[in-house]
């Protein structure tokens, strides 16, 4: 697994999502306007219905479009008032003394340690990804190995993590009748955990640290999520288990043959109906 | 027993109550059991409140389940439910619960450890032997 492959996953989710999005907005746009455009699938299934006689269709592509327009506004305004809260309630909650040792240690700003029994890593946040450790960890893993826990938050924290993650869900979410989006998600999730495992194996010069931290983390029985927890990279951790005992084996993602193949109907639909249209 | 706002930014017992309500609870722990004349007359020694407000607050504070109120005579005794290292306990894994939770349903988020209901046993055997050799090589 490698770094570009990651980028293609993220570079992919944009193009599909983002030529959608945008033809949305855009017919949205040229009904209020009344201007016209040709170019537009969504127009173009609108002028289809009306060649059929079935105007009421009309309307509910126009209350789809809208919904799912008024679905992003919704879902990125919940997710930033959620930041908000977060990066509150982490200032409040830091143990100075803490953090400001681990800070030093790796020359930072980014790392919050705060008090809770439960051992859990996230780095959290759009623009300067910050590092959240709870005081659990030391109860369960040594220094080196919460050393390698704190590389493996720095590949996410430098390489903005978040931000695409947040990215990658949000279309995948917004845009539901595409599950092509929602694969891709999982496999970006999956992709960017095992290339920050392998930023902190290199950084720690051995396997040893991770892989013990890892397994700490698995066995412990206090490691117990909160009933909304929603994983989106589910058997992410066998990926990373597996990328641990044998480095090169983990790259055999396989293909999902139906959700390309029922994302790829979906796209030939519209473009079946865009063509027939130019022809008319 | 659940407080609804936590002031994080707040040290102490201000975390959970207001300025008041911090007040009462101090005088409460320490005196444990009094009645809401006692609390005012307590009070006032520091600054004039009224019997209405101090009565107000102990019975939202009974209300919520943090003070607890017997009947005796004319009056009523109120005296806290739990102790205060007990309550601070509670309270503090009531927050950070709080916290995992937004963690959790936050997606501008990357978590270290993701879907652990999903591991494969196999899997992590493989790895608890590989990590026993390495510390064997070292």
């Amino acid at each position: 697994m490698t770094k570009n492959y990651a980028n293609y996953l993220l570079l992919i989710s944009i193009l599909i999502s983002g030529s959608i999005l945008l033809q949305m907005i855009w017919y949205i746009y040229s009904l209020t306007s009344n201007f016209d455009i040709r170019f537009n699938l969504f127009q173009a299934c609108q002028q289809l219905f009306e060649m059929f006689g079935v105007p009421f269709l009309e309307y509910i592509l126009l209350a789809f479009v809208t919904f799912t327009l008024l679905h992003l506004l919704w879902f990125c305004m919940i997710q930033i008032k959620k930041l908000h809260n977060l990066r509150t309630k982490i200032t409040g909650l830091t143990c100075s003394e803490l953090s400001r040792e681990w800070n030093s240690r790796f020359q930072t700003n980014r790392i919050h340690v705060i008090q809770c029994e439960q051992p859990f890593a996230i780095t959290v946040g759009f623009t300067k990804p910050q590092i959240v450790l709870t005081t659990g960890l030391w109860d369960i893993l040594s220094d080196e190995e919460i050393e390698s826990v704190i590389y493996h938050e720095f590949h996410h924290s430098y390489q903005f993590d978040p931000m695409k993650t947040f990215m990658m869900e949000l279309f995948a979410k917004v845009l539901w009748f595409l599950p092509i989006l929602k694969w891709l998600a999982q496999q970006f999730s999956i992709v960017r955990e095992v290339l920050a495992d392998n930023y902190a194996i290199d950084k720690s010069g051995q396997r040893l640290h991770i892989s013990s931290a890892l397994l700490k983390m698995i066995n412990s029985k206090q490691v117990q999520h909160p009933a909304s927890f929603v994983s989106f990279a589910d058997g992410s951790v066998n990926y990373r288990i597996q990328n641990m005992i044998e480095p090169n084996t983990s790259s055999k993602i396989k293909w999902p043959l139906v959700n390309s193949a029922a994302s790829l109907s979906i796209f030939t639909l519209l473009s079946l109906v865009f063509s027939k249209l130019l022809h008319y | 027993m659940k407080i609804n706002k936590f002031k994080v930014h707040e040290k102490g017992l201000n975390r959970f109550f207001g300025p008041l309500e911090a007040k009462i609870m101090d005088l409460l722990w320490e005196k444990e059991e009094l009645s809401i004349k006692s609390v005012q007359t307590h009070l006032e020694t520091d600054k004039a409140v009224s019997f209405n407000t101090v009565m107000t607050v102990m019975n939202r504070l009974a209300d919520k389940g943090i003070l607890n109120k017997r009947h005796v005579g004319r009056s009523f005794l109120y005296s806290p439910m739990l102790s205060r290292e007990d309550f601070l306990n509670t309270q503090s894994k009531e927050l950070t619960y709080e916290l995992m939770d937004e963690f959790g349903s936050s997606v501008v988020v990357n978590h270290m450890l993701d879907a652990l209901q999903n591991v494969d046993e196999g899997l992590v055997a493989k790895l608890e032997q590989k990590i026993k050799d390495w510390k064997k090589d070292r």
